[in-house]
């Protein structure tokens, strides 16, 4: 079964005319793990913002969970995104005020879909297994603020974030980029791992192609999207 | 929900602590200054609780009230003797009380009255003048202090006091040469009687007797039985104008031995009736009594004129503090709606992992609620703690009996208002939220 269906799926920016992605299919099964290759500014972004239905996309149908995100209302998708998708953003966004456990915590307080599935009531347990599967076991170390953390530990909570309550999809814009490359293996390697437990689809997005053989597959994304690239683009 | 807006607001606990003083300050002032209203008519209503009529010379209803019962100003005329002797035998007239005035100890009104002023006259829930030290009138030239007036000027039982005439301070030409001496001090009553001094009628009259006939009321009140010569003296000039500032007193004719001297005059006489069906029956016949012109007052009718009056100034403190209870809240929304620019990331990160904007705005919501409850407490709190420390002051100084304790159903109400806007005056940036972050949409580089 297809978690991710993308078809003839295009998007310009508003005010603008010209496209900024043009893809005609791409599909990922559930398990599967996928690594998304590209240059900076190719577009890679904009697609999972298409994928996490925060950019509405017409023409084209992307499917998420079975789900059509074109045809549904803002907070339907918000809890499509709550209930179906784990992200793991590059520069992390954990909730500057909340513990380390409320913040990996916070997808269960807002789709009980995730919270049923991290076990109800035991979603604390659950939360407590991930983190200590990344590591980040410590008592004490649940009860930090992120401001409190190094940036390979807020990578990790946000990768237990993300995973926490077994989500169909995995997003993950680049979470290496902030990392020493011995880092980036072992984050890499652990956060495989979690999505095998969990039986997650993975689209890992980044332009370090030495964490390619990881994956299940490998996508080079100017060849998945068609619209022509710009020189030097940035995003 | 609950947690999160715990938690969020911890973070930004410094101008939290602002918006909640603000919004406790402005309740506390709103309920301080209902507190203080019903308590100075329940103070002034209590006063004299036990009287039904309080008949004076024909003028006005609350002059007469405030003159006689709580000591402010001064009645216009004053009535003959004879009439309150005929009150008295009235059938339907229980008991009858006389009352003389126009007198002060700095500036505290001295009153000429009876022994069956203390048995009769009551105050709250009908309790009785009671007697902390002393025996009560002994003789023409007793005193009988208030509470208040024994604590401001330190007098005690078998000290003297001297009146002047009017008010102001004492004078060599005033009442010095007739020296009362305290014999009884009452227990407090946190009403007007606690600023008051009593005097027996005959020993008041032995302040005004005077040998001419006198346009003002106190001029002619005569001794009648005080013919001894070794007191006698002249006076001169007897000027009781309405403020009795200025007053001459040359010259006394008294007997400060003769118990039992009666005046010719008196300002006032309190009567008690035998059923409260009568009351307005006796009301009448007074108002069409032929010897005199007079004007007998229910003191409860006489109050709803006062509340009348003084309304307008109370309508306006309310506005003032409900003006001010807005202001907290308006403070709030400010402080809700500053933090939505710097909460934007935080809102985008909730929306990232699933936050509807309702769920966002269920927040704001939550947190408004929670800000102005702890607003709301922490009202009551400084109310509470206001009022502990300023009760015995109020009580001491105006007679106010400003008590501490917990809301009551009225109060609960206003409170129940107040949180009512402040939860409301969460809708605006709740509304906002959800434009902003649907316009902003979610950036997942934030």
């Amino acid at each position: 079964m297809h978690v991710l269906a993308i078809r003839d799926l295009s998007y310009a920016w508003p005010r603008t005319t010209a496209p900024v992605l043009s893809i005609r299919d791409l599909t990922i099964s559930a398990g599967e793990s996928v690594f998304l290759r590209g240059p900076s500014g190719s577009g890679k972004s904009t697609l999972l913002s298409a994928i996490a239905g925060v950019i509405e996309t017409q023409p084209g149908m992307v499917s998420v969970a079975g789900q059509d995100i074109g045809a549904m209302r803002s907070a339907a998708r918000d809890q499509l995104r709550a209930d179906h998708l784990g992200i793991v953003f590059q520069v992390f966004n954990l909730v500057p005020y909340l513990s380390v456990l409320d913040n990996v915590l916070l997808p269960c307080r807002f789709s009980p879909t995730r919270r049923a599935r991290a076990g109800g009531g035991n979603a604390e347990t659950a939360a407590r297994d991930l983190l200590a599967g990344f590591g980040l076991g410590d008592q004490a170390m649940l009860r930090r603020r992120p401001g409190d953390l190094s940036v390979g530990q807020q990578q990790r909570v946000a990768a237990a974030r993300a995973l926490i309550g077994s989500p169909d999809l995995v997003l993950a814009d680049e979470p290496t980029s902030a990392l020493d490359s011995d880092l980036k293996a072992e984050f890499v390697d652990l956060f495989l791992s979690e999505c095998k437990k969990s039986a997650a689809a993975l689209l890992f997005v980044s332009h370090d192609r030495t964490l390619e053989p990881s994956f299940s597959r490998s996508l080079e994304f100017t060849a998945l999207n068609t619209v022509p690239q710009a020189e030097g683009a940035s995003c | 929900m609950l947690k999160l807006a715990c938690l969020s607001l911890a973070n930004r606990r410094f101008s939290l602590a602002l918006t909640v003083l603000a919004i406790a300050l402005s309740v506390a002032l709103i309920l301080g200054i209902e507190r203080l209203r019903d308590a100075a008519r329940e103070g002034f209503a209590s006063t004299i609780s036990g009287v039904d009529l309080i008949v004076g010379s024909r003028g006005s209803d609350l002059q007469i009230l405030l003159a006689t019962a709580y000591g402010v100003g001064f009645t216009s005329n004053s009535l003959g003797w004879e009439t309150y002797e005929n009150l008295q035998a009235l059938p339907q007239t229980e008991w009858a009380v006389p009352l003389a005035m126009g007198d002060t100890y700095r500036d505290f009104p001295i009153i000429g009255t009876t022994e069956a002023y203390f048995e009769h006259f009551s105050y709250g829930k009908g309790q009785q003048l009671t007697l902390v030290d002393g025996v009560g009138f002994d003789g023409t030239e007793s005193a009988i202090l208030g509470a208040e007036v024994a604590r401001s000027t330190g007098l005690s039982v078998g000290g003297t006091l001297i009146a002047a005439h009017g008010s102001g301070p004492v004078r060599s030409e005033d009442h010095d040469d007739h020296p009362f001496t305290i014999t009884g001090i009452l227990a407090a009553t946190g009403t007007p009687v606690d600023r008051m001094i009593y005097v027996p009628l005959s020993g008041f009259a032995l302040l005004h007797v005077t040998d001419k006939p006198a346009a003002d009321p106190l001029e002619g009140m005569m001794a009648t039985e005080l013919t001894e010569d070794d007191h006698t003296n002249e006076h001169d000039s007897h000027d009781h104008a309405d403020e009795h500032d200025t007053h001459d007193h040359d010259a006394h004719d008294h007997d400060p031995h003769d118990h039992g001297a009666t005046p010719d005059q008196i300002n006032a006489v309190f009567i008690g009736l035998t059923s409260k069906s009568q009351t307005l029956s006796v009301q009448r016949w007074i108002a069409e009594y032929e010897d005199e012109p007079l004007t007998a007052v229910l003191p409860g009718a006489a109050l709803l004129q006062l509340w009348s009056i003084t309304g307008i100034a109370e309508r306006t403190l309310r506005i003032v503090a409900m003006a001010v209870v807005v202001a907290g809240i308006l403070g709030m929304l400010t402080m809700l709606s500053a933090t939505l620019e710097a909460r934007r990331r935080e809102f985008a990160i909730l929306r990232a992992v699933g936050a509807t904007p309702g769920k966002i705005g269920a927040l704001l919501f939550v947190e408004a609620a929670l800000i102005t409850i702890a607003g709301l407490l922490g009202g009551v709190v400084i109310l509470y703690l206001v009022q502990t420390v300023s009760a015995p002051i109020l009580s001491e100084r105006v007679g106010i009996d400003l008590a501490p304790g917990l809301p009551v159903v009225s109060e609960l109400r206003l409170l129940g208002v107040i949180f009512a806007v402040g939860v409301a005056s969460s809708l605006l940036p709740a509304l906002r939220v959800y434009r902003v972050t649907v316009n902003d949409g979610l950036n997942l580089r934030l």
